[in-house]
């Protein structure tokens, strides 16, 4: 058997993984799955009619603005947090059998990708209704998830690797979340930013994807190319970064589960 | 292609025990200023070494904590050794009792798939095999129920069920046939005998000398991660019951 034969193997497990995650989510809930979109939905009416007054001058469609802040926050922070148990919550098969160990963290960042791809459906509704400019442009957004998808994905790694040796992690994600999501600018404009503070945002990566996607989708045109090689270098490094760092320990995770 | 399954030369494993609590970080802390943290070995195995022949049945007998499941471990790849080389041909059918990598919130049924897609099985492989494991593991009623609800005997069944689906090269199994019935046990045996005569090596661990006996030509005995000795099982077991009678 080939090497890649070899991987090709564990690709049904990553597929089994995944729907066992999709499933535990929803287990025993009626709504099942609808629940990916109908959540960004309601999220995002609460908060329109919470900031729309509030920000009404500043920004044109803001439900669209909201939710493409929202949906591409949610896919980059939900990878995190999921990654952080990716291996621990894996323990049972770990133990027991030799399978390659990224397989689980890349699980977990699909599962999380697959709710984006769910909550696809919310923003197209809401695109449709509000009369956003449905633009061929639009098709610009696979190239924009797949390089959230590597960052995410370098983003899962790191955290899987120091989740599973120090699990206080678990708690301080949730904080680190929320101050995240301040910095994302997902409710409000931009430019109530201080200048002085303007720095902190640039440096946050999240906020090049949210932009780009609001680019596309909120005013319908191309994203501009700056943004797209800073999210491009963002992604190669975080992925690069997250690889390294998940391999030079991965031989020791088993004595931590 | 040599006629050896299993080569195992000078091998030790070493764990770190002041390394494997720090799960919190104010342990980690302490730890970092009392400078205790790169002290504490314990060595599992030492210095072990052994060899299997294709088709050959090696039993490894020894107490609790005497490293016989780390040496599986070792075996099976799931660990690498601190020390010396381990050396494995072919497929690994791999039986631990210390889990069967069921998730208890789903079914027999997903399980099943779930399961047989970590030992690197297909969908539509699983789903021809399907009733020929469930009538094995004698769960016909209980295809739906979540696996949670299973008594420790069922969900052994179904383990040993999917680990030995298909003829492997080499077997590892550990005291997972000590749950099951009588009759669960002569069959679970039957089928091993089976797969051996088709050619697969076993590695087999048990408190039972008496299934070290019956199952395996030679066997190993381990005591504190030292090898106290090497040979045909029935001297080994001989010897060991001997020495738990002390």
């Amino acid at each position: 058997m080939t090497s890649f034969e070899n991987e090709l193997k564990y690709f049904g497990f990553l597929k089994e993984i995944v729907k066992r995650d999709i499933r535990r989510k929803y287990y025993q809930s009626v709504l099942g799955v609808l629940w990916t979109v109908l959540n960004p939905l309601l999220t995002m009416l609460v908060m329109a009619i919470i900031f729309s007054t509030l920000f009404r001058r500043n920004i044109e469609n803001y439900p669209i603005y909201l939710l493409c802040g929202q949906l591409m926050y949610n896919f980059i922070n939900g990878a995190g947090r999921n990654g952080l148990g990716a291996i621990t919550g894996n323990a049972g098969y770990i133990r027991i059998v030799y399978i390659p160990k990224y397989i689980f963290v890349l699980s977990k960042v699909v599962v999380a990708f697959v709710d984006l791809l769910f909550s696809l459906v919310a923003l197209i509704i809401v695109m449709i209704f509000t009369g956003a400019p449905i633009t061929w442009n639009l098709l610009a957004l696979p190239v924009l998830f797949v390089l959230a998808f590597m960052f995410a994905l370098g983003w899962a790694f790191i955290f899987a690797t120091y989740g599973t040796f120090l699990r206080d992690l678990q708690h301080l994600y949730g904080i680190f979340s929320m101050l995240w999501m301040w910095v994302s600018a997902i409710f409000y404009p931009l430019s109530i930013i201080p200048p002085t503070y303007r720095f902190l945002f640039d440096l946050n990566p999240a906020l090049h994807y949210i932009t780009i996607m609001r680019a596309i989708c909120q005013e319908g045109v191309m994203p501009d190319e700056k943004s797209l090689v800073i999210a491009t270098c963002y992604s190669v490094l975080m992925l690069i970064m997250g690889i390294s760092v998940f391999r030079s320990k991965e031989n020791k995770f088993l004595l931590y589960i | 292609m040599s006629d050896t399954a299993i080569r195992v030369e000078n091998v030790s494993m070493m764990f770190n025990l002041s390394r494997e609590r720090e799960e919190r970080l104010k342990e980690y802390v302490i730890n970092l200023l009392k400078h205790k943290l790169f002290f504490d070995e314990f060595w599992a195995l030492r210095d072990i070494s052994f060899e299997v022949k294709k088709g050959g049945t090696l039993g490894i007998v020894g107490t609790n904590g005497s490293g016989k499941t780390t040496l599986l471990r070792l075996v099976a790849g799931i660990m690498k050794p601190t020390k010396g080389t381990v050396y494995t041909e072919g497929s690994i059918a791999p039986l631990f009792a210390m889990g069967t990598g069921f998730d208890g919130s789903l079914t027999a049924k997903e399980n099943i798939f779930l399961v047989g897609a970590l030992h690197g099985y297909s969908k539509s492989y699983m789903k021809k095999r399907f009733d020929e494991i469930i009538e094995f593991a004698e769960l016909q009623d209980f295809v739906d129920v979540p696996v949670k609800n299973f008594s420790s005997g069922m969900t052994s069944r179904l383990a040993f069920a999917i680990a030995t689906l298909v003829q492997t090269d080499i077997l590892i199994a550990d005291e997972v046939l000590a749950v099951g019935d009588a009759k669960f046990r002569k069959k679970s045996e039957e089928r091993m005998a089976n797969m051996r005569s088709n050619g697969a090596t076993v590695l087999f661990v048990s408190h039972s000398s008496g299934q070290v006996r019956r199952i395996c030509q030679d066997a190993i005995w381990l005591d504190h991660g030292k090898l106290v000795m090497a040979g045909p099982s029935a001297e080994v077991c001989a010897a060991y019951d001997e020495f738990c009678k002390q």
